[in-house]
């Protein structure tokens, strides 16, 4: 059964797998561009934009309407009547992105390392933290669109999630101008610790993937992002397990 | 197993929640709906638009939650994997992945019924064999007529020959080939001793299929007398050799049912009183060319139309 959720990750939209095309064309082109007006590819700056990009944008973007989508159609009212927990469904899809994600992250590393292993010898040691970095968030980001894709319709978890995180980061900036401009450092560091812990594991894994944690500092990394997609994951299947399903009119 | 209950309801009650004015109201959709549906038995469930069959039809396939009351399925909770195993569903729309080609649909749900590789692959063939999909093995979903969608949606109800099949809308789109297959395919699963809960606008068809009904109007079970067809009385009807100059209320003690140019419909209270009827037709003049006898049977349509009457009369 495993093999047929996982496979249907990949195989229930076309454009998916255009997706990662598109997403391995865009790096070539733009790997291709960009070594040509520099002498030398920087490894550290391809890792960090991997990690935006494969990391945390194309886990969102595989996620599209992953349970919305069956749940607007119809199609979850007979999934719900076969003889397979909601949260065995849940924890199957998420497998099914986060494979993706690994396969295409292992190929855009693998191949931006062996590009730059031509023309610096550093490559290895600055594109492995990105690339540890890359698998910890992505998913994070899996599970947290596939949760707000249980209560949001069609394939509107993506915007959501998208607009959500761009809005997060604004009024946590905010915040911390208004705690400046106030000088209330407790307000400050209260932002600061709801930043790094309460949101998606982005600016500890940063951290990782630039090298500047200490021991301690690299195994919170590492945790984080795990305690945070259980604590997403959690909250989808609750959400599903509660839900009702009825196929939304057009 | 026939003793058991295939499907058992006890006072049922959903409401959905609406927004009126900017209000949330609960607007109730079932009251009070208590049904039992035995093993081998086809039972049909009529309404109009909006009384709440679908509604039920979802609370029995777990789709939906109740707010109150109990749903048993093949002696198991609602909702519980054991009910799950017992039960087919049939959406009114069915939807599938629409780039899986027919044959990959069927082995999915396969996979998700827990069948092996193996078992999965011939279930699959036999289905496809079975509703007349082998043709279409391999066209995308997103490409199939709406008759053909009914029928993969009917294949995938029966991927574990379900002890209980819930239809709703089964004919929706389907062909008159496809009509009369489906009939097949139902009765044999209750010949099988599948218990059927089957809802249709196609009020004919439903009649060939089943033997009992369930009335819902307004979110109520309302009783259709249990004997639908057995209103009592009998008919006989008259072919004249000519159309009567007189009315025939004049030369006929009896009920006249209808009245069609050279024919007469006449409710009588036993088949005596054929003789009678005829005698007073010809001391009028009148030849009788042809008599046909039957019992008094109200078709499942002018029930429905009957209860509609009787309801928009009391509202």
């Amino acid at each position: 059964m495993i093999g047929e959720v996982l496979k249907e990750t990949v195989m229930r939209r076309r454009a998916i797998r255009r997706l990662h095309l598109a997403y391995l064309a865009v790096y070539a082109v733009v790997y291709i561009s960009l070594s040509a007006v520099s002498t030398s590819a920087d490894p550290p700056r391809w890792g960090l934009w991997l990690f935006v990009w494969s990391g945390c944008v194309l886990p969102v973007l595989l996620t599209i309407g992953i349970f919305g989508g069956d749940i607007a159609s119809g199609r979850m009212m007979q999934l719900v009547t076969k003889p397979i927990a909601l949260g065995t469904l849940y924890l199957f899809r998420f497998l099914g992105v986060y494979l993706q994600c690994v396969v295409h992250l292992s190929i855009c590393y693998g191949s931006v390392f062996i590009v730059a292993s031509w023309t610096d010898a550093q490559a290895e040691g600055t594109l492995g933290p990105w690339f540890l970095a890359s698998l910890l968030i992505s998913p994070v980001w899996i599970t947290l669109s596939a949760t707000v894709s249980t209560f949001v319709s069609r394939d509107f978890n993506v915007a959501v999630v998208f607009i959500g995180a761009i809005a997060t980061f604004m009024v946590l900036q905010s915040a911390d101008i208004l705690a400046a401009i106030m000088s209330l450092p407790i307000m400050s560091e209260a932002v600061t610790v709801i930043g790094i812990y309460g949101m998606p594991s982005v600016v500890l894994l940063c951290k990782l993937g630039m090298r500047q944690c200490t021991g301690t500092e690299g195994i919170v990394a590492a945790v984080h992002p795990i305690v945070m997609a259980t604590v997403y994951a959690a909250i989808g299947i609750v959400i599903l397990n509660r839900r009702e399903f009825t196929r939304e009119r057009n | 197993m026939r003793d058991q209950s295939a499907i058992l309801c006890n006072q049922v009650c959903k409401s959905y929640r609406a927004r009126r004015l900017g209000k949330a109201t609960s607007v109730p959709a079932l009251h009070e709906i208590s049904l039992e549906v035995g093993y081998g038995r086809i039972v049909g469930l009529i309404g109009p638009n909006g009384a709440g069959k679908t509604t039920l039809m979802n609370l029995i396939a777990g789709v939906l939650h109740l707010d109150r009351g109990e749903i048993s399925v093949g002696g198991h909770p609602v909702g519980s994997q054991g009910a799950k195993q017992s039960l087919g569903y049939v959406p009114e729309y069915p939807a599938f992945l629409e780039e899986y080609t027919v044959a990959a649909v069927l082995n999915y749900h396969a996979a998700l019924c827990h069948l092996e590789r193996s078992r999965r692959k011939k279930r699959s063939g036999e289905l496809l064999d079975q509703f007349g999909l082998q043709r279409m093995r391999t066209r995308p979903c997103g490409k199939l007529s709406q008759g053909n969608r009914q029928r993969l949606a009917l294949a995938i109800a029966c991927v574990l020959q379900p002890k209980i099949l819930i239809l709703d809308e089964p004919s929706n789109g389907l062909d008159p080939v496809g009509i009369v297959n489906l009939r097949e395919i139902v009765r044999q699963l209750s010949n099988q001793g599948a218990a059927v809960l089957i809802s249709s606008h196609r009020l004919n068809e439903l009649e060939k299929l089943a033997a009992e009904y369930v009335g819902i109007w307004d979110g109520r079970i309302v009783d259709i007398g249990g004997s639908v067809r057995e209103s009592g009385g009998q008919l006989v009807k008259i072919d004249l050799d000519r159309r009567p100059e007189t009315d025939l209320k004049t030369i006929l003690s009896h009920e006249i049912v209808r009245e069609s140019g050279t024919e007469v419909t006449v409710r009588i209270g036993s088949p005596a009183e054929i003789s009678s009827l005829v005698a007073s037709l010809t001391a009028k003049g009148l030849g009788v060319k042809q008599i046909q006898y039957g019992r008094d049977e109200e078709s499942i349509e002018e029930v429905f139309l009957r209860i509609s009457q009787e309801k928009g009369a009391r509202e």
